[in-house]
């Protein structure tokens, strides 16, 4: 199944951050913060402050310019993610019907602009988890929670859930590609079977797990020292980070496109 | 070195796997272990590298027996230093390979022992042009084929630099051109070799040494021509003459008919 295993490659290339990337000397400590610290000014957004969330789209999408991230191939990978986050506030709309002000002849009511908010605020914190996760690599996004004291088991778990997750990915593929062979011209998955190729990918991704992680072991992975990186912190990354988080405050907190919206209608 | 002192093992204790297993193997030679589906071969290899640990029926462990690697002891304790010496190339090679490239998934245990950079791509480009698969660096493990991901999982346990390769039916899943390739790169890899396999040709070509497993016992150990030509001692324990040695033997008494 295509679809499938896009998502496996998706994953599988996460492991390890693109060495051409311009981000490549900056310590991912710093983009581990940049990414937390983002994700807590947006999610601290109030509910109908359309504006500041327009503010900090705008700052992500100048740093993944700057950096040469693609928002698209995010989108492209993500999308199913992106489906479901336009559900979470769907009924918003329904529930909260204050009208607060009347576009042509729309009645926009409050439950459009949370929904609306919600939604752009998930978007961002996916986008730039993304951006995160590309640009640092599962493995030195663990050495560098691990630089800041999260336990060790933690990681550890974190990680061999990340290394379950394409082996989950690989055997659904295999069960569902040894399905449709024996099930010509059906669309999708008729539900009597849906129990028992669960269990069966369950089972055999298990089994892989387990002679993976064997593997593993064999090659000298050791839980209890994995994760630790050596590279020194930079003057790059200072820089970095200063700048980052100066200019992600300056657009959270200084509301500049309300006060232009008001420029303009005035 | 490799020795098994009096082991034995038991998934489940009603059905012993190995029972009471001794042999040494010595620096440098290549053995091969021929057995039918099931006679505890891979349970063998799995002890070696402390994946399973024997079972001391009720002994204690000075009693239960042991197992030694260089002189070091296969416990709990020592198994960071076993294991440093020993490349185990898996069955399934899908089981072996978790990273997004070839080129990562060599690297993986270099960096686990602690190399830096610069030493880890040394390590790699050794063992890929070892193996002489340099041109699949790039490459994700997913889009490989069979033959291609066996010779990767050889390349990541040559990484480590191993003074010890286990193999457990290296060719099960190969075809003959593949089958080929492999065993030809046997001799170039240097150290002590034990070779697990039912594909008694493939033993014939490249061991000087045989054991034979059976039930969990070992019914025979010696070279590789006395064993692989006793016919009746391979049939007894589930296994054929080698092809090799069925077309000699044809061969023969075709010629003797025609004289
Ligand atoms: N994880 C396991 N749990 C229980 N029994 C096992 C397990 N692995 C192997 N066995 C049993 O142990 C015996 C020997 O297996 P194995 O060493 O894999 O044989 P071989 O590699 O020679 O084919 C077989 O009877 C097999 O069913
Ligand atoms: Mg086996």
């Amino acid at each position: 199944m295509d679809k499938l295993d896009d998502a496996i490659r998706t994953v599988r290339e996460l492991d390890e951050a693109d060495d051409q990337s311009p981000l490549a000397k900056v310590h991912p400590l710093a983009k581990l913060v940049t990414a937390l610290v983002f994700a807590v000014l947006v999610t601290s957004v109030p509910k109908y402050r359309l504006d500041l969330c327009f503010a900090m789209g705008v700052w992500l999408y100048g740093y993944a310019v700057f950096f040469r991230l693609s928002p698209g191939e995010c989108l492209r990978r993500l999308w199913g993610l992106f489906l479901l986050l336009f559900f979470v506030g769907i009924t918003n709309p329904i529930l909260d019907r204050k009208v607060l002000f009347v576009m042509g002849r729309v009645n926009v009511t409050s439950g459009m602009i949370s929904m609306l908010s919600l939604f752009l605020k998930g978007a961002l914190t996916l986008f730039s988890a993304w951006f995160l996760a590309v640009s640092c690599g599962m493995l030195n996004i663990l050495s560098a929670l691990k630089a800041v004291h999260v336990p060790q088991v933690l990681l550890n778990v974190i990680y061999l859930i990340y290394r379950y997750l394409t082996l989950l990915l690989e055997e659904a593929s295999r069960v569902f590609t040894a399905y449709r062979l024996r099930a010509p011209g059906q669309r999708g998955l008729h539900f009597s079977v849906w129990g028992s190729l669960v269990g069966s990918m369950l089972l055999r991704s298990m089994d892989r797990a387990e002679t993976v992680y064997q593997s593993m072991e064999l090659r000298g992975y050791q839980p209890e020292y994995a994760f630790t990186d050596s590279t020194p912190w930079n003057g790059t990354s200072s820089l970095y980070l200063i700048l980052c988080l100066i200019s992600m405050a300056l657009l959270r907190f200084i509301p500049i496109f309300s006060f232009l919206g008001s420029l303009v209608m005035n | 070195m490799i020795r098994l002192n009096d082991i034995s093992f038991a998934y489940d204790r009603s059905r012993p796997v190995l029972s009471h297993v001794s042999l040494q193997i010595g620096k440098g030679e290549r053995v091969g272990i021929a057995g039918a589906n099931g006679a505890g071969k891979s349970t063998l290899l799995k002890l070696l590298v402390g994946l399973l640990f024997p079972d001391p029926m009720g002994k204690t462990p000075q009693e239960s027996g042991w197992i030694g690697i260089d002189g070091i002891q296969v416990t709990k304790k020592n198994l960071a230093a076993v294991r440093q010496k020993i490349g185990y190339v898996f069955q399934d090679s899908d089981a072996q390979l978790f990273m997004p490239t070839v080129e990562k998934d060599v690297a993986f245990a270099p960096k686990n022992y602690g190399l830096d950079a610069v030493q880890t791509q040394k390590r790699v480009e050794e063992a890929l042009s070892l193996v002489g698969i340099e041109d699949l660096r790039k490459r994700s493990v997913l889009e490989l084929s069979g033959g291609q991901k066996k010779l990767v999982s050889l390349a990541t346990v040559l990484s480590m630099r191993p003074d010890i390769l286990l193999f457990d039916e290296p060719t099960i899943a190969l075809d003959p051109g593949n089958r080929r390739r492999f065993i030809r790169i046997l001799p170039e890899l240097g150290g002590t070799h034990l070779i697990v396999s039912h594909d008694l040709d493939l033993l014939l070509e490249t061991c000087g040494r045989i054991i034979l497993l059976s039930e969990g016992r070992i019914v025979a150990d010696g070279d590789t021509e006395t064993i692989l030509r006793d016919q009746s001692l391979l049939e007894a324990n589930g296994l054929e003459l080698p092809l090799l040695i069925q077309g000699q033997r044809l061969a023969s008494s075709a010629d003797q008919r025609t004289q």
